[in-house]
């Protein structure tokens, strides 16, 4: 019997540590069933409390990987396929879509369209929709936008039942593809368009993300137009200036700031070998503002007209996924609640510094500081190579690498290539 | 028990992973009947029954062999009592166009049948002015005989029945209500499309004067399929179509239509087709029908147990699996049957019918499914994993989304 993506994906260590090259275990995950990686590419696999995991994975590679987990071999013409009157609902139409990315449409999508995962978080986080329903299982959600029941399927193809007219349609599917942006998983190298605007994805800092650049892709099956142009990261807050969306984009940089300096008290604590509960109701308060970001993340991917601009939207929930890596290192950490050894401690200390400096100089477009981060993390990094091999207190180190690494990744943002 | 992990070896498709839950729709073509099928593209291309050179006669002789490998499927009396036809509906409208109707005929149907045993019955009404009696299932789609005593009268002509149904895979009482027709001298046609693929035939010990079926249902190529027609009814039933190959003899005047079945097979015919379908009843004999559909049995039982253990899942039709063969339909709360179907597909790669499968009057009316139904259909190439993973899937689906 062949196995399923999420059946592959759940014996990974799940801890995003980007240490095989890869800012998610989901990339990993997908490469390791194409053939583009090996399980041994990950470092986590081979500490002993992952041991079955390993095994088990080995087997169940060995066994076969169900086809839809390796991405469909598509060629079929994307935008609305179908619209026909409601049978149940008179007066109303039911319309079907197929979202396609890149102007080839989906014609070799070797890793799929949507990430499963990525599906049900983004549009949850969005706080959009109604009666919101979502199966990471299956790669399927269901959600109501003014009455209309909307089901969505990882392969892109989305249903609309009880739309006023085939307009309504598409207008409704254009709100959902939006929100869906940072959940298409790039044909080329695995990641999703959320890991590119995270900086966690290595394969497009010289070019323009093809997520990113493609748009997220029109129920019409429209090809943009635009003429592609581009400019870095840095100007991002430049541009948001002259966008309506200007005020959510500002309230979300605004909890992401808060959720930082939280971060950097937390740190500060676990270096003193504080564990209260305070840190663990600080942790909490950083959740909630990384949820606000992403809602305020989401509005402008959603509101922004012109879709090139619409990337900020995406830049700073990317940034905030990394905020969110972050804190699930430092969460560790609390919960480990161990002090740390001398040399864990120093560790933590670059590590800290690295993710701070890391936001400060995206913040303030700083290029030198960028750079500044970008060499303290190759020397972070020999440094924690080294002492992972021998240390035995693997799990915090690794905690301690995804503060660097997260730090590293928005660092990076910097001179990553937008559309204009 | 087949053997069915041997045999999947000959349905290549299956290697890519997929679990192929429709064949009520149509099945899959094994490598042995796609063979045949190029041996005649590749080693006697040619037409039948006109020439006398050698790949014209070897190809005359292997079409005719497919009558042949047929006929004996259902054994029926003689190979002239096989026409090929493309399909089932083609089948059920060569008898409604080959009666001489007068008005005041009467046709009985039920409402269990497909469309295509159903419309062509009313069309009748508008044309001939035939009258059209419709026997009602039970909320389970069970036909009770004792209905058909009440509904065929001495001025019925034909009684038009299925002998399973499509959505619900009811074997209905095709000798009983045969015997009633005939008591009052009418005659029988049985859609055989849901049975003649999947459980074993015998036209004389059903009593049916017709009997159609199609071969893409039965591991044959689409576009080829059969009528029997009773021996008796063979000169009287005007054929669908005529021209070349159907005549004995022209002139200015008249003409001679040949014996069956030439007489109703106009025109160059599907020839590598009825070659496949011949191949594949021979694959089916091979396997044996009295296997496969205790097997294919044992699926839709483990489906339809599965299912309705899950909250919230709508199965329909009979729980005793003894009136049944392969087929569940069912719905899943009040989900889109389409959106189910396409979870199945798009999650785990299982391929189900969605709608109202053809049977609209069945689904709507007597089923009470207003948006359709989802069905799921068993072959001999099927397994109790992909059973299981078809149940798994509706399980997590039901329990993410009602």
């Amino acid at each position: 019997m062949t196995h399923t993506f999420n059946e592959i994906y759940d014996l990974f260590p799940k801890l995003d540590c980007g240490l095989c090259g890869n800012p998610s275990c989901r990339t990993m995950a997908r490469k390791v069933i194409t053939g583009d990686a090996k399980v041994e590419g990950c470092v986590n696999l081979k500490r002993p409390e992952f041991q079955e995991n390993l095994t088990h994975l080995r087997t169940v590679l060995a066994e076969g990987v169900e086809i839809g987990a390796k991405g469909v071999v598509v060629v079929e013409e994307a935008g609305i396929t179908y619209v026909h009157p409601c049978i149940s609902e008179a007066g109303k139409v039911m319309a079907e879509a197929k979202l396609a990315s890149g102007p080839e449409g989906s014609v070799n999508l070797k890793f799929g369209f949507y990430d499963p995962i990525m599906l049900c978080w983004a549009l949850e986080v969005s706080g959009l929709f109604k009666d919101f329903k979502c199966s990471t299982n299956l790669g399927v959600a269901k959600l109501n936008i003014d009455g209309k029941t909307v089901m969505v399927f990882k392969d892109g193809r989305v249903n609309v039942r009880a739309a006023k007219d085939k307009q309504d349609a598409i207008e409704t599917i254009r709100l959902v593809s939006r929100s869906l942006w940072g959940a298409i998983i790039c044909s080329c190298c695995g990641n999703v368009g959320i890991d590119c605007a995270s900086g966690g994805c290595a394969d497009c800092l010289s070019k323009i993300c093809p997520v990113l650049g493609g748009g997220p892709p029109d129920p019409t099956g429209r090809e943009r137009s635009e003429s592609m142009s581009q400019t870095t990261a840095q100007t991002i807050f430049e541009r948001v200036k002259a966008l309506p969306t200007r005020l959510q984009f500002e309230a979300g940089v605004e909890s992401l700031d808060t959720a930082m300096k939280t971060l950097q008290d937390l740190g500060e604590s676990i270096l003193l070998g504080k564990f209260q509960d305070k840190e663990r109701k600080s942790l909490q308060n950083i959740q909630g503002l990384l949820e606000k970001a992403n809602q305020r993340a989401v509005r402008v991917v959603v509101e922004t007209p012109a879709i090139q601009d619409a990337t900020v939207g995406l830049i700073l929930a990317g940034v905030a996924l990394d905020i969110s890596r972050m804190t699930e290192g430092i969460k560790t950490l609390v919960k480990l609640g161990v002090p740390l050894t001398p040399k864990s401690c120093s560790l933590l200390r670059q590590a800290l510094s690295i993710a701070l400096d890391g936001y400060k100089a995206f913040r303030s477009a700083d290029e030198g500081l960028g750079r500044a981060v970008l060499d303290n993390y190759q020397m972070f990094k020999n440094a924690w190579g080294g002492a992972f091999k021998e240390s035995s207190e693997k799990e915090v180190l690794v905690a301690v690498e995804k503060l660097a690494v997260n730090g590293f990744y928005i660092a990076r943002l910097l001179n990553k290539p937008l559309p204009t | 028990m087949p053997d069915v992990a041997k045999l999947r070896k000959d349905f290549p498709i299956l290697e890519s992973g997929i679990v192929y839950l429709d064949n009520a729709a149509s099945s899959l073509t094994p490598e042995p009947v796609l063979m045949k099928m190029m041996e005649f593209y590749r080693d006697y291309r040619a037409n039948v029954e006109r020439g006398i050179h050698r790949l014209s006669q070897r190809a005359s002789g292997e079409y005719e062999a497919a009558h042949g490998k047929v006929a004996e499927f259902i054994h029926a009396k003689s190979d002239a009592e096989v026409v090929m036809t493309r399909n089932t509906t083609e089948g059920i409208n060569l008898v409604a166009n080959g009666i001489d109707w007068r008005k005041g005929d009467r046709v009985v149907t039920t409402l269990l049948e497909h469309h295509s045993n159903f419309i062509v019955w009313l069309r009748l009404r508008k044309r001939f002015g035939v009258e059209v009696d419709i026997v009602r299932p039970s909320s389970e789609g069970i036909l009770d005989v004792n209905t058909f005593e009440k509904a065929i009268t001495d001025k019925t002509r034909l009684v038009a029945i299925t002998h399973v149904s499509n959505v619900l895979g009811t074997v209905t009482p095709i000798q009983e209500v045969a015997e009633i027709t005939h008591r009052h001298g009418a005659r029988i046609l049985v859609d055989g499309a849901q049975s003649v693929p999947h459980i074993p035939i015998d036209v004389r010990n059903l009593d049916c004067d017709f009997l159609a079926f199609s071969g893409h249902k039965m591991l044959a190529p689409t576009g080829i399929g059969c009528l029997y027609i009773r021996e008796e009814y063979l000169n009287e039933t005007e054929p669908l179509t005529i021209g070349g190959g159907t005549i004995e003899e022209v002139t200015e005047e008249h003409y001679t239509l040949a014996p069956s079945p030439r007489r109703f097979e106009a025109g160059t015919p599907a020839i590598a087709e009825a070659i496949g379908l011949g191949a594949a009843v021979e694959y089916l004999k091979g396997v044996g029908l009295e296997a496969t559909a205790e097997h294919e049995k044992s699926l839709a039982t483990r489906i339809f147990q599965g299912l309705e253990a899950i909250k919230g899942v709508k199965v329909y039709g009979p729980t005793d699996f003894s009136l049944r063969t392969g087929i569940v339909s069912f719905n899943v709360g009040e989900l889109n049957p389409h959106d189910v179907a396409l979870a199945l597909d798009v999650s785990g790669s299982v391929m189900v019918r969605s709608g109202f499968h053809c049977a609209m009057p069945l689904v709507k009316e007597v089923l009470g499914a207003r948006g359709g139904c989802v069905r799921a259909s068993t072959y001999l190439y099927n397994t109790m994993e992909e059973v299981d993973r078809l149940n798994g899937m509706v399980e997590e689906i039901a329990g993410a989304f009602i």
